[in-house]
């Protein structure tokens, strides 16, 4: 999907995110804003559209936060989101935290130890 | 149960930084990120339009909401033992109040808010004291230390704000990192309390 031959790139201005999307409203994938991915067990192939390249690169270096890359790229939240989920289906991303983690602020297991680290800071 | 040190996961954890307009938010977020801090941008929803005064706008199509962003990354170490690594996500909230619905996200999962006050102008943080309260999310009062404005008691302060013994109130110096990050564990560790007060169904 990612990889597809569609609209061109750069310099349209204002309208060209939501262009981008396909007229797509809703991510494929469950993402919140601070949801982190890094790059998945296949990496592209072939070379993909330069926004999601762009969005890509962001995550080579490691996990990294929806906000981030959606600050980094200067583009609406709603819209990254859209791209990233589909990285996510090509299997180009992939989430970077621990399964069944919803309930970690209330951990007071995992909030010991956040309250450990910035200790250390 | 989450197995130590299995995994190159990382655990993300929200901390909302709200308080007044001017109050000193961006500069606390950018105080204490490792990253120089970032500003998100969010289209507004329908559900948000359908609330916003457009008087005077009405030719505008869609309205931007900008938030500070930062983060604190905490990694295992022979210092501190962490199951997994943890990337703390600092999120500026906008201050204008009608952009509340969108801090019904924020604070959907995050670890508490700091409400960031200035002695000057204290009532412009009571509408952020009163929706954590509603929300029952951990929060704490943290007093920007401005220059010239008066230094006030903690009692005095938390008198004038209204909150419960149970709510710390801190000062600080937003402009600092190691102040800043107090204020970050002073959250955590009132958040760590609550906790263990209530057991998480």
């Amino acid at each position: 999907m990612a990889g597809d031959d569609g609209l061109l790139d750069d310099g349209l201005g204002a309208v060209r995110p939501y262009a981008l999307v396909g007229g797509r409203v809703t991510p494929s994938q469950e993402l919140d804003r601070a949801s982190l991915v890094k790059t998945g067990p296949s990496p592209p192939s072939t070379p993909l559209q330069s926004h999601y390249a762009k969005a890509f690169d962001l995550c080579r270096a490691g996990a990294v936060s929806v906000a981030e890359i959606a600050a980094r790229l200067g583009q609406p939240l709603q819209i990254v989101k859209i791209w990233l989920a589909d990285l996510i289906v090509d299997d180009y991303l992939t989430n970077a935290m621990p399964d069944n983690c919803a309930d970690a602020a209330t951990d007071p297991r995992i909030l010991g130890e956040v309250l450990a680290g910035l200790q250390k800071l | 149960m989450l197995g130590y040190r299995n995994s190159d996961l990382t655990l993300s954890l929200k901390i909302v930084v709200s308080g007044g307009f001017g109050v000193g938010k961006t500069t606390l977020v950018g105080a204490v990120s490792e990253i120089t801090p970032l500003r998100t941008e969010e289209t507004l929803t329908e559900a948000g339009i359908g609330t916003d005064n457009l008087t005077g706008i009405a030719q505008k199509s869609a309205t931007t909401v900008a938030m500070d962003y930062g983060r604190i990354t905490l990694r295992s170490g022979h210092e501190v033992q962490l199951a997994h690594d943890v990337q703390l996500q600092l999120f500026g909230t906008p201050g204008q109040e009608r952009f509340w619905f969108m801090w019904d996200d924020l604070a959907k999962g995050a670890v508490g808010a700091v409400v960031l006050a200035d002695t000057r102008r204290l009532a412009d943080c009571f509408a952020a004291i009163e929706f954590f309260e509603n929300r029952r999310l951990p929060f704490l009062v943290a007093l920007n230390q401005f220059p010239d404005a008066r230094r006030y008691t903690e009692h005095k302060v938390r008198a004038a704000l209204g909150v419960s013994s149970s709510v710390p109130v801190v000062s600080c110096d937003a402009r600092d990192r190691a102040s800043s990050r107090d204020v970050l564990t002073a959250l955590v560790s009132h958040a760590l309390h609550r906790a263990q007060l209530v057991p998480s169904a």
